[in-house]
């Protein structure tokens, strides 16, 4: 069975392609110059079409978090809301608002007092100053140890530079003080801990974010709702995750601040306004954290088998159309590739849209193109010059007995065909 | 034929539960009311509310309401009281296609943008109303006839008064009430600035939104004014301030004064305008409440009659 699924000149111009896209990958040259173009679409994945277009519209609302809007908040107000989130018995409260400096003492210990008096409150802090040969953070800041000592906090830091997209985020990180968690996954600890350990048994230094939605898979409330004494928060709050920080929400005036592209944004080239706030981006990864949704992507030798099948069954494919067809090969072919893309987007959406599982076709995609080259080149170029290329047949024997018993009449065939595929009309290179 | 008959019923059964379900808020901006059904008290909605579907819902002044019913996300504006059940059918008509149809109507956007270049170029007008650099502000209107804004909002079911100011030229006012539909409910031919109905008598929906508007000969016209006639009990705001401790220790003037507040507040424009006479009638010399009326009539773009209220006093 396996003898006549190889086919060794498919085999070879396969192991030559490998060798052309290593050594492209190997010397990578900076051309954005040359297309504008590219530099919009280099901040682009494939699966952004799926989080931006393809997704169902419906939402599938999630209960256990609640979003507050505080705006930039006065710190004796943060002090009410925390002390109405612990009466309407909030499981956690989560604070992405940065208490970096001491100002009015009065106002500083009734906030301390008062996010002390609950069990479950975390801060946001942010880590710097990053040492390249250990790894480990040595400043801890934007939050003040008045604040930070007494209650937990988490890094809210995000992985990105200036202009690119939020894909990814660190659990953790080792500071010179000790490790440290991210901010929504310490608030995930605090809500379900076997659903953080599931996280960190995972082992990866970094995890893709999986983007459930936008804030709209969650309540979303302004400060004042839930300072207002007349109203019974009790059922909204109650045993929840309460996320309090800055989500400006009518549309019209949404300022810039905290706001960050993400996977989800409408144009997914060329972006030209980030599209959520970073409170968001932390309810998503606390959600895919409690929901255990994470973002699959095979292993590298998994991506490499999977590229060199298909580069193999489409070299054989584009060899077995060259041989028949040698005429309208280009025609065929242009069209094929063109059928293939098409059928590898739609996979590789398939895939990430019902199983989470992101593929990197960039490979893939890059075979298929140099197919059409390397087939020519193969049997033009090399097989042509060289004899040992030219003896081997172009399917293997279809069993070793029967070649033995039957070896006179295969070499007569083979011999007959030989002389056959020479004669075939080839396409002018 | 008795399975047919238990997964039909089973069928029925099962849809219905499904058009039983609830709506929750996701999130309100501004104010919002539900009527849980008609006649009853507005009840303000807040975030994490379940709302059942056969009650109507409305939006304060820009307010607006975010609600989602079986994983469809649903915005509420405007001040028209509106039913839930129509607004979810509504949403639930947009078609939701399938993983595959999304994709492949996907290729096809791509397809068509593909080309919007060239269209882009050789029909740019077609184009030119997609987006424009600026924004909004104040610039002179493309009414001539300029309408009096307290005749907006929820107006009662009574006697009103609506105005507009003068204007150069000869001919007739002609003041027109229209509804949603633009067809004429009512229409007058006046020689004075101001047009007096009753409410009451007109054939005009309660809760329904029309507009009037004032023109004269081809050229001059007023913008169309929207408003909704409301039941009196929709127009008493003062019930909900009874439970205020500042209201019930307030004196009568200051209650007065909050409850033209709370009417303007809720759109009731021209109520909260004969609240502020009939104090200022009680009180002609009290600069407060001229200054507070003064401000309720520049908040209406009655800037003339506010100058006029306060220059009085010198």
């Amino acid at each position: 069975m396996l003898r006549r699924l190889i086919f060794p000149h498919s085999l070879m111009v396969t192991i030559l392609m490998f060798i052309l896209i290593w050594v492209l990958d190997v010397i990578r040259i900076n051309l954005h110059f040359l297309n504008p173009f590219n530099e919009s679409i280099r901040d682009y994945q494939v699966t952004d079409i799926v989080y931006s277009r393809l997704q169902d519209k419906k939402i599938n609302i999630d209960n256990r978090i609640v979003l507050v809007n505080t705006g930039q908040p006065s710190r004796d107000t943060l002090a009410m809301l925390v002390k109405r989130l612990k009466e309407a018995e909030a499981k956690v409260i989560a604070i992405d608002i940065m208490l970096e400096e001491q100002k009015n003492p009065v106002t500083d210990s009734i906030l301390r007092e008062s996010l002390t008096s609950m069990e479950n409150v975390v801060l946001a802090m942010e880590i710097d100053g990053v040492n390249e040969e250990t790894g480990h953070f040595s400043i801890v800041k934007s939050c003040n140890p008045y604040f930070c000592d007494f209650v937990y906090s988490g890094f809210i830091n995000f992985i990105t530079n200036d202009t690119s997209t939020v894909r990814i985020f660190s659990p953790r990180e080792m500071t010179t003080s000790g490790e440290v968690l991210s901010f929504p996954v310490q608030t995930a600890l605090l809500y379900d801990p076997a659903a953080t350990d599931r996280l960190f048994k995972r082992g990866n230094k970094v995890e893709e974010i999986f983007f459930s939605g936008n804030e709209d898979q969650f309540v979303q409330c302004e400060m004042q709702d839930l300072l207002n004494p007349d109203r019974d928060i009790r059922a909204l709050i109650n045993g929840k995750i309460v996320l309090i920080g800055f989500l400006p929400i009518d549309s019209w005036d949404r300022p810039l601040r905290d706001r960050h592209y993400t996977p989800l944004n409408a144009r997914y080239t060329g972006r030209n306004t980030p599209d959520m706030y970073g409170m968001v981006i932390h309810a998503n990864i606390i959600r895919m954290i409690l929901d255990n949704k994470y973002v699959l992507e095979p292993s590298w030798a998994l991506n490499l088998l999977l590229t060199f099948l298909i580069c193999y069954l489409n070299v054989h494919l584009f060899y077995q159309i060259f041989r028949r067809v040698s005429l309208p090969y280009h025609f065929i072919t242009r069209f094929l590739q063109l059928g293939e893309i098409v059928v590898f987007f739609f996979i590789v959406a398939l895939l990430f849209h019902f199983y989470r599982i992101k593929i990197d076709a960039g490979y893939w995609i890059t075979a298929l193109l140099l197919t059409f080259d390397a087939v020519k080149f193969y049997d033009n170029g090399i097989k042509k010059r060289f004899a040992f290329f030219n003896n081997i047949p172009y399917e293997l024997p279809k069993t070793v007995k029967r070649k033995k018993a039957a070896a006179p009449e295969t070499k007569a065939k083979e011999a007959s065909e030989a002389p056959d595929l020479k004669t075939e009309t080839k396409p002018e290179t | 034929m008795r399975a047919i008959l238990i997964f039909t019923l089973y069928l029925c059964f099962h849809l219905d539960v499904a058009a039983q379900g609830t709506i929750m808020v996701l999130h309100v901006a501004g104010q919002a009311q539900y009527l849980p059904h008609y006649g009853a008290k507005p009840i303000p909605l807040a975030p994490g509310d379940e709302l059942e579907v056969k009650g109507k819902i409305r939006c304060k002044g820009s307010g607006t309401v975010r609600l989602i019913y079986d994983g469809i996300p649903i915005s509420v504006t405007g001040t028209k009281m509106r039913d839930l059940s129509e607004i979810i059918r509504t949403a639930s008509q947009q078609s939701q296609m399938s993983f595959t149809g999304r994709f492949f109507s996907f290729l096809n956007e791509s397809v068509k943008e593909g080309v919007t270049d060239e269209r882009l170029k050789k029909h740019h007008r077609r184009y030119m109303n997609k987006s424009s650099g600026g924004i909004k502000g104040f610039a002179s209107s493309d009414a001539t006839i300029k309408a009096l804004l307290v005749t907006t909002g929820k107006l009662p079911q009574a006697n009103v008064i609506f105005k507009w100011r003068s204007i150069p030229g000869d001919g007739p006012y002609v003041f027109s009430i229209l509804n949603q539909n633009q067809k004429t409910v009512a229409q007058m031919l006046l020689k004075d600035t101001a047009a007096t109905l009753d409410l009451d008598q007109l054939y005009i929906s309660l809760d329904e939104e029309y507009t009037w508007s004032v023109t004269r000969g081809e050229k001059d016209r007023s913008a169309q004014i929207p408003f909704e006639v409301c039941p009196a009990q929709e127009m008493n705001t003062h019930t909900d301030l009874l439970h205020d401790s500042g209201f019930i220790k307030a004196s009568q003037e200051e209650q007065q004064m909050m409850i033209a507040y709370q009417l303007e507040e809720d759109h009731s424009f021209y109520v909260a305008q004969q609240v502020y006479q009939k104090l200022l009638e009680k009180s002609p010399d009290n600069e407060i409440y001229k200054r507070i009326y003064a401000s309720f009539l520049a908040r209406r773009d009655m800037l003339p009659e506010a100058e006029n209220l306060i220059s009085k006093k010198h």
